[in-house]
């Protein structure tokens, strides 16, 4: 395990319980510059897990609640005009940060939505015809609630595929969660006193590193084949696009400098692939009614694709 | 004589129908409804009527020629060949799917894909042709003994018989199998259809890969493989596991599913396709037989006598003669990575130590490109105690 995830991992045991694949994709994420679709009911540790890492990591975190009358300007910000000087100013607004928490995004509206998923993949923002960068690094959170159905705007599917992964954030087991319940004071109090255990420079120098990881052209090979039969598998109207390749050969290396190698092995690959192509497939609408499991569906797909060989 | 095997073909799958003819619920499912939206009532008595005297002989005229193509027709719906069926839901479109995918991926040369898609095309249905094939004295005789075959399993076997030993060409075995799973639906096994779609597909991925690169370097690398023990402990144990990656629905057909090879005709029609792949076959076959011929498999050479680059092939050979070891008790699924397979065989051993760290060494050298010299050596050790354990 490399150095950065064991002090992540060390840090914040004390304040999450049962977390660390979740923390460890996160971190892997942001390692690998993507975002992070973050699905769970309430309850679930959602936001206090954003926010450990955001702490631990030394970043910057801010944090937004979407709502139906949010707007584009809620989230990029804009020009006011200032009294003092007689002058139009720039207000920046909270996506000008490291760690963007996005609670709820499927409560915004789709031009809210557009706006923020536009700006996640170019990096930067365009106000009134000023482009600004984003400071790196640079990841967006974004929380939702898989069970609600009346005032959300579901995120269309081309957006869907921005995300480099989507973790599934479930309940605790039973011994966790009362752990949970005994620890619940002594969490909220170490959660105040958690310092960084990693600056932002090591985060971009481990980036760097990550991105360096090399990969034999055989797992190149596998992670095609692995992308293109979810095209052609029966239950599927749209598979995996060449994005979620690109992601997935992203992220395993990611996965792979985590665990403190400087290649990736074909197990890196399946480790990651179903947080990074579960969101990026569509059902036939014949198998979409019977609410289908693509979890199911890309285990099936991975028990049938040969691993590289000699 | 491609004629007559199609329509050889096709009528393998109609004792079938004879044997097995029930009525099935048009309305039950949706494919059974498309598949049967040109059926004829009383289609079974039809046929089994048109088959009568066939039990006298080779050269019998006791055949109803009318009968019999009324019913044939009946199977293809009419269409003269498989190209008519484009606007059929699940028929020939995943094999275009496929092949166009592959296209789209760069897998696939676009002129190989017509190519293949015309063999495809051209899978001969039309009337003319088999009436003329009818009236063939030599057909009735096939036909006779045919007749006496019962379940479909059968002639999937004889089909796929026929297809590996170069007897029919692949056009005409997805003719047949086309023929077959039409039949299939129409007798409400579904399952059966699902699994002859499949093969169908395996066949064109089959016929991909050989037109590659990557293809032609795999057959070469079988070919290898097979000229030792080794190898073809390997062959063996995927095609046990179902290492040709078709997901079978029957268990029956598992035998002859996993099967499937080119026919030699096919592979003639592709080599001349294959003269670019063969350029780069040539360059890599040194280093690939040595790989096979050298360290690790039964010689063992000393170190000295090897370069970097030989000594990092003979710990990938000398790591996969090892499991072939262990798969007489742990067999190596082909989806599986050697940490996987490490994990499970581990529980099995004595004295696991050797292997892991053979495992070890292997991903540094296969995957990382370590060319460390003291792997060739420890890999050779870690073996012979494996071995001896």
């Amino acid at each position: 395990m490399s150095a950065i995830l064991r002090k992540i991992l060390e840090a914040s045991s004390s304040v999450l319980i049962e977390k660390e694949g979740e923390i460890r994709l996160i971190i892997a994420s942001l390692l690998a510059r993507g975002h992070v679709l973050l699905e769970g009911v309430p309850g679930v540790a959602k936001t206090l897990t954003a926010k450990v890492i955001s702490r631990l990591t030394g970043l910057g975190f801010k944090r937004i609640q979407m709502t139906p009358d949010l707007l584009p300007s809620d989230i990029i910000g804009g020009y006011v005009y200032d009294q003092r000087t007689g002058s139009f100013i720039l207000r920046r607004g909270p996506i000008f940060t490291n760690i963007l928490l996005v609670d709820e995004i499927n409560r915004a509206s789709p031009r809210t939505q557009s706006a923020l998923l536009e700006a996640m993949q170019e990096r930067q923002v365009t106000i009134e015809g000023d482009t600004y960068r984003l400071e790196e690094p640079f990841m967006v959170i974004a929380t939702q609630n898989p069970v609600e159905s009346e005032g959300i705007f579901p995120l269309p599917d081309s957006q869907l595929d921005r995300f480099l992964v989507k973790i599934e954030s479930s309940y605790p087991s039973t011994k966790g969660f009362i752990e949970i319940i005994k620890r619940i004071e002594y969490i909220e109090e170490t959660f105040e006193d958690l310092k960084p255990v990693l600056s932002r420079e090591e985060i971009i120098l481990a980036s760097k590193e990550a991105s360096r990881v090399e990969i034999d052209d055989s797992i190149y090979g596998y992670i095609a084949k692995i992308v293109e039969a979810t095209r052609s598998h029966k239950m599927l109207k749209i598979g995996a696009s060449p994005r979620a390749g690109i992601a997935l050969a992203r992220l395993a290396k990611a996965w792979a400098y985590l665990d403190g190698r400087k290649y990736v092995i074909p197990d890196d690959v399946k480790a990651v692939a179903i947080p990074v192509l579960r969101h990026r497939m569509v059902f036939k609408p014949e198998y979409e009614i019977e609410n289908p499991d693509p979890v199911a569906v890309i285990r099936e797909i991975i028990g049938s694709i040969e691993v590289p060989r000699p | 004589m491609s004629m007559l095997r199609v329509f050889i073909l096709a009528l393998l799958l109609i004792p079938g129908a004879i044997v097995k003819g029930q009525n099935i619920d048009q309305g039950s499912n949706y494919n059974v409804s498309v598949y049967l939206g040109m059926h004829t009532i009383n289609f079974t008595q039809i046929l089994s009527q048109g088959f009568q005297g066939l039990s006298k002989g080779p050269g019998s005229v006791g055949i109803n020629a009318t009968r019999v193509l009324e019913a044939i027709k009946n199977i293809t719906m009419g269409c003269d060949t498989l190209s008519c069926l484009a606007g059929n839901r699940s028929a020939r479109s995943s094999i275009e799917q496929s092949v166009k995918e592959l296209e789209r991926s760069g897998y696939l040369d676009p002129a190989l894909a017509d190519e293949i898609m015309s063999s495809i095309n051209q899978a001969y249905l039309s009337d003319e042709a088999l009436k003329r094939l009818l009236s063939n004295p030599e057909l009735a005789g096939l036909l006779s003994n045919i007749s006496s075959q019962g379940s479909s399993a059968n002639v999937l076997g004889i089909l796929d018989s026929l297809f590996r030993g170069g007897r029919i060409s692949l056009s005409e075995y997805i003719a047949a199998l086309e023929l077959l799973k039409r039949f299939s639906l129409r007798q409400g096994l579904e399952s059966e259809a699902l699994a002859i779609d499949r093969m169908q597909i395996e066949i064109i991925r089959q016929l991909v890969l050989s037109g590659t690169a990557e293809g032609f370097v795999r057959s070469l690398t079988n070919m290898l493989l097979s000229s030792n023990n080794q190898g073809q402990a390997f062959q063996q144990q995927e095609v046990r596991e179902g290492g040709r990656n078709i997901p079978l629905t029957i268990p029956g057909y598992y035998g002859y599913v996993t099967g499937i090879y080119m026919g030699h005709e096919a592979s003639l029609i592709l080599i001349a396709l294959l003269v670019s792949s063969a350029m780069v076959a040539l360059v890599i076959a040194g280093p690939l037989r040595r790989f096979f011929r050298s360290p690790g498999l039964g010689v063992y050479r000393r170190s000295r006598d090897l370069g970097a680059s030989e000594k990092m092939e003979g710990v990938i050979a000398i790591y996969w003669a090892a499991v072939s070891i262990l798969s007489k008790r742990s067999p190596r699924y082909v989806s599986e990575t050697h940490r996987e397979y490490l994990e499970r065989v581990r529980k099995i051993l004595e004295n696991s130590e050797p292997f892991e760290d053979l495992t070890y060494i292997y991903e540094k050298v296969r995957f990382a490109h370590e060319p460390e010299d003291r792997y060739y050596d420890r890999a050779a050790r870690d073996y012979k105690e494996l071995r001896g354990s």
